[in-house]
């Protein structure tokens, strides 16, 4: 269970996340869904400890992230691409990472496998296309069999083959009683992946819903979103 | 759920040491460790060497045939440190630190991991790096003159010295990869501790500030470091440390600055 709890974070005078609460249960993929600026990745950041909030609480399983042995057992992250070093084969970024968390090496061929690089495994990231690398961010996700996932914009970068295969992975691992929040700004495809909404703009949630329930009375999620957001966005096309 | 390791999370210690190997897998799946660190070899025994085969006067009492196959030390410990601040610095150029506190998010236990694995490293190629010198020097070089009596003990300590500089330099780039977060910077900031503060300081004029700046900048400025290290009869520097205080002084330097990068890790965002 991932839960914050009035979690603020400023950098300088800019507050990028304002007093954001919100729990993410099991079973559920649940979508954060803002424009550029509203806060989705530093909101991710928080829960993994990267940024530190300048308020409020954020808590996986009761406990700040810092305090997980092994937390790459209990939350996998995809942030902004697959943060692999382009020197390195695939297949040794993921060693380092198992070997850090005591996850078994057996593990590293079997999300290889999952996400369909087995075949690449031994070439270095340099070569790999946005979407490959997307994979390889997937398939460090997955390498502790964690109860829960975030993954920042995870089809980025994917071919219509790899999105229909993401797609089944991310609503499989919450089938199976995962913890999913998928950050995008496509709500065409979120309103397809998630039943639950989380609606960011400005560093403040503005709806927590199910989706049936923020679509309803719009024409489409998109429209939903854009009724809320309304004057909201941080960059707006001129008008 | 994929069963761990034995042993994964029921100590600290048992966690201390999966990150040191997962940082040694790290060092070794980049190609740039084994380049950098060979370039670092060649340079500092080649070096040696052509100082060994320039020098004329191979007799009398001022002849120091060990400190000589030491004298590409200058650049060893630059490269050394440039490779300690690549370590780091490369994670942050590439984003993998966000997976490398993402999967150890204890920063401090992370740096001290990184530190290990790196000493490691260095450590090996130290050795490899020094007895290359000094077999260089000797096969080449003192075929007709004096050999170096590398078994006499401020030879001994001399080269072993040499070694611990080598491995104190890659832990004071680490640290200053890990301050400056950027490859310019570290290096830059690395250029400046190891060769011009020491000639900038002699440029200033007389006064308090010179004279504090002289009284310290033996003890920071790890060009003295390397210049106390053979002194088996080298005449002593002026205000230069002996040979051990040197090495402490130094290995001191390493230990204030990576406890700095520490805090700082763990003060800022990644």
């Amino acid at each position: 269970m991932i839960e914050l709890i009035d979690a603020t974070k400023r950098f300088g005078g800019k507050t990028a996340v304002d007093k954001v609460s919100f729990a993410l249960p099991p079973g559920r993929v649940t979508a954060l869904i803002g424009p550029n600026g509203a806060g989705k990745t530093t909101t991710l950041r928080l829960i993994l400890g990267l940024d530190k909030p300048s308020g409020g609480r954020v808590l996986v399983d009761g406990r700040p992230y810092y305090r997980l042995r092994t937390p790459l057992t209990a939350v996998g992250a995809l942030l902004d691409g697959s943060a692999a070093h382009p020197g390195r084969r695939a297949c040794d970024h993921l060693r380092w990472l198992a070997a850090g968390n005591g996850i078994p090496a057996r593990r590293v061929d079997e999300v290889l496998e999952i996400t369909g690089l087995s075949a690449v495994a031994r070439e270095r990231v340099r070569g790999f296309s946005l979407g490959m690398k997307q994979r390889l961010g997937i398939a460090a996700a997955l390498l502790g069999d964690p109860p829960a996932l975030l993954l920042d914009e995870p089809l980025n970068g994917l071919d219509p083959a790899g999105i229909r295969w993401a797609r089944t992975l991310i609503r499989d691992r919450a089938a199976g009683g995962g913890t999913v929040l998928v950050s995008s700004h496509l709500m065409t495809e979120m309103s397809q992946i998630a039943e639950h909404g989380l609606v960011i703009a400005r560093g403040r949630i503005l709806a927590d819903a199910p989706l049936a329930e923020l679509q309803s009375g719009h024409a489409s999620l998109e429209d939903a979103f854009f009724g809320l957001t309304e004057g909201h966005a941080e960059f707006q096309a001129g008008r | 759920m994929t069963a761990l390791l034995p042993g994964t999370a029921a100590t600290w210690s048992g966690v201390a040491r999966r990150i040191a190997q997962a940082e040694w897998i790290k060092l070794r799946t980049l190609r740039s460790t084994a380049a950098i660190l060979s370039f670092a070899c060649v340079l500092t025994a080649g070096f040696a060497a052509l100082i060994a085969n320039g020098n004329t006067s191979r007799t009398g009492t001022q002849f120091d045939p060990v400190n000589m196959c030491m004298s590409g030390l200058i650049f060893g410990q630059y490269l050394f440190a440039a490779f300690g601040a690549l370590v780091m610095t490369s994670e942050y150029g590439s984003g993998t630190i966000r997976a490398t506190l993402a999967a150890t998010p204890r920063r401090a236990a992370m740096l001290i991991g990184k530190a290990i694995a790196l000493a490691a490293a260095a450590a090996m190629s130290a050795v490899l790096t020094v007895a290359g010198s000094v077999a260089l020097c000797e096969l080449f070089f003192f075929h007709h003159a004096p050999r170096a009596a590398l078994t006499s003990g401020p030879a001994v300590r001399a080269l072993v010295s040499a070694v611990a500089i080598l491995v104190i330099a890659a832990l004071t780039g680490l640290a200053l990869g890990a301050i400056f977060r950027s490859t310019a910077g570290a290096l830059i900031g690395l250029a400046v501790l190891f060769f011009l503060a020491l000639p900038l300081v002699t440029q200033l004029p007389t006064g308090t500030v010179r004279a504090w700046s002289e009284w310290l900048l033996p003890w920071i400025s790890t060009a003295w470091a390397v210049r106390t290290v053979p002194m088996t009869s080298y005449a002593v520097a002026h205000n230069a440390p002996g040979p051990v205080t040197g090495l402490l002084a130094f290995g001191a330097e390493a230990f204030v600055l990576l406890a700095v990068s520490a805090v700082l890790l763990i003060r800022r965002d990644a």
